[in-house]
């Protein structure tokens, strides 16, 4: 069984690297999960649990995604466009510190996915009108997108799969992760200094007072949104309901004056990849199910002590880096969660910064890339590969020692 | 007009000590100087970045804060490039272009048509060396059929970050 259901999952996952046609990823893993379940592979009741397990995460990621880009179409990112450009007074180095400030928050806040499609753009434009070399910002802020999403079960999509799989509270993972996200934080920006040394201390120019306000309504609403995160943890309310309640609040809003259609607020939403995501969980729970839990247990180390979650976070950036880190954080949460909080919590940091190595987020992505690009626009993969070698695996140790350490404070030499 | 045609590979960061190269360069009777500017792969690195997402990693629906924003960029880099030129070297025509394609190439293909190339170090500016070139412009420098300017965007490293002989050369 093993075979039909690792071939599926295979043909989901490529499909997603592939995307023929642009058709979305839900297009081959829906009807992946239809198949494992007629089939016997997982039972239609597991299924349905499975799925309603993973509804309310994937709910909370489209609420989320909402958010950003209402906040987007609001001028939120238009205004730190303007901040950054007039706050580096034409200074390089200056530029990359407030791009790292913005990154840092705009990954935490509102997610990997609101940095790489809202904010690096910004993030060019603004070295561009700066007249600055763009490359170290822009590197900068991708890194960050993926290093800078360990601080909260919002950050990444990755860590709401695992924040019930490690049991903590809201405020707990946070808890947790902070130390572990400033060090990585702080290993990316030693390393962007010293890697583009002579690129930050080019002359840029003075540009001059901003002429973008603040939007006051979206920063409250995300503010009070991340209280209401709070609150609802201690409350046992599902996150989503609260994203869900900020991204109406701001939908609302955003029709009433006419910033953005209700048609465009359905494509916000990202139905499709909910229903890919979905389908990808039942896909990857028919494959453990049939025998690879058992042989990745055999992988899977024993213990939670430093040498343990270490191997954990390398073996999470390991799975993660030959195809995704959703595949692998879904592949390997039920393993982690029995070995502790502290172990999912090492699989995060592996799957969550371990994708900085290869930039596109995969080998297989990295490869379909290559393959399919027109030789007029190919990449240079050698430098990205380097920054990813230069600042990965320093990443993911220090996060996960601190992890170690912050692990034996909190809750006790688990 | 002596005839004599300057082209000016326009860089942020370096464009400043390329004109006041390129200056020099024109003679009492004038030159026919040309400002290129070629936005870097920098677009193409954030498509790469969006493609991790997969799905997820959708073009932006508006881009009000980027939308043209490299294309103005480029224009009003060209615009100050052509007036600290003019301010610096009155008798001259210039004309401004910015070019799209793999840079090097695009810089290499416009120095066939001009006598005289002036471009900026584009790697590690600490030391002199080699590594002070950069690929781009290693490949342009090597490539170009021009006379080829190369300029220190800011004042040189001193000489002392020249290597010194190494202790075996029988020259020592």
């Amino acid at each position: 069984m093993l075979a039909v259901s690792g071939g599926l999952l295979i043909v989901v996952l490529a499909f997603a690297v592939v995307r023929p046609r642009g058709l979305p990823e839900a297009v081959a893993a829906v009807p992946a999960a239809i198949i494992v379940v007629a089939t016997g592979a997982v039972g239609g009741r597991d299924a349905l649990t499975e799925i309603m397990h993973l509804l309310p995460v994937v709910l909370f990621l489209a609420a989320i995604l909402v958010v950003g880009d209402l906040c987007e179409a609001a001028g939120v990112f238009r205004w730190a466009g303007e901040q950054m450009g007039r706050g580096s007074a034409g200074s390089g180095k200056r530029l990359l510190l407030l791009v790292f400030l913005a990154a840092a928050v705009v990954t935490a806040v509102l997610s990997l996915d609101a940095n790489v499609v809202l904010l690096t753009p910004v993030v060019l434009a603004t070295a561009r009108t700066v007249r600055v070399p763009a490359k170290p910002h822009l590197y900068a802020s991708a890194h960050l997108a993926n290093g800078a999403s360990l601080l909260l079960p919002v950050s990444n999509l990755t860590n709401l799969l695992a924040l019930r799989a490690s049991g903590l509270s809201f405020v707990g993972f946070a808890l947790l992760m902070v130390v572990p996200w400033l060090l990585v934080i702080g290993v990316e920006y030693a390393v962007m200094r010293w890697r583009f040394r002579s690129e930050l201390t080019l002359p840029g120019r003075v540009v001059g007072t901003a002429t973008t306000r603040l939007p006051v309504v979206p920063a409250v609403v995300v503010a009070l949104m991340l209280v209401g995160f709070v609150v609802a943890g201690s409350l046992g309310v599902e996150a989503a309901w609260v994203a869900g309640a900020a991204a109406l609040v701001l939908a609302v809003r955003a029709v009433v004056r006419r910033e953005v259609s209700v048609p465009s607020l359905a494509v916000s939403l990202n139905l499709p990849f909910v229903a890919f995501v979905l389908g990808l969980g039942v896909v990857v729970m028919a494959v453990v199910e049939d025998g690879l839990g058992g042989f990745l247990h055999h992988l899977a180390p024993s213990g939670s002590g430093l040498g343990a979650l270490l191997l954990w976070a390398f073996l999470a950036a390991l799975v993660a880096n030959l195809v995704n880190n959703l595949p692998a954080v879904l592949l390997l949460l039920p393993l982690a969660a029995v070995a502790g909080p502290l172990a999912v919590l090492a699989v995060l940091v592996g799957v969550n910064v371990g994708p900085n190595l290869t930039y596109v987020g995969s080998l297989a992505t990295l490869l379909w890339r290559r393959i399919a690009s027109d030789h007029d626009h190919e990449i240079a993969i050698g430098e990205f590969t380097i920054l990813g070698l230069l600042t990965t695996p320093a990443s993911i140790l220090v996060a996960v020692t601190a992890l170690w350490a912050v692990g034996r404070l909190f809750l006790g030499g688990v | 007009m002596d005839g004599r045609r300057v082209l000016v590979w326009v860089e942020p960061g370096k464009w400043q000590a390329c004109i006041r190269a390129a200056a020099d360069l024109v003679p009492p009777s004038g030159a026919a100087v040309h400002l290129l500017y070629v936005p870097d792969d920098s677009e193409d690195l954030l498509r790469e970045a969006q493609a991790g997402l997969w799905g997820r990693g959708r073009p932006v629906r508006r881009q009000p804060a980027t939308a043209g924003g490299t294309e103005l960029a480029g224009t009003e880099l060209l615009a100050d490039a052509e007036a600290l030129l003019r301010d610096l070297a009155p008798v001259v025509s210039v004309t401004t272009e910015q070019g799209s394609g793999p840079v090097e190439r695009v810089v290499t293909a416009a120095s066939e048509s001009a006598d005289y190339l002036v471009l900026g170090r584009s790697g590690d500016l600490s030391r002199r060396g080699p590594t002070s070139l950069g690929k781009h412009t290693r490949f342009v420098v090597d490539h170009a059929q021009c006379r080829v300017l190369v300029v220190w965007p800011e004042t040189a490293p001193s000489a002392a970050t020249i290597p010194p002989l190494p202790p075996g050369d029988p020259r020592r």
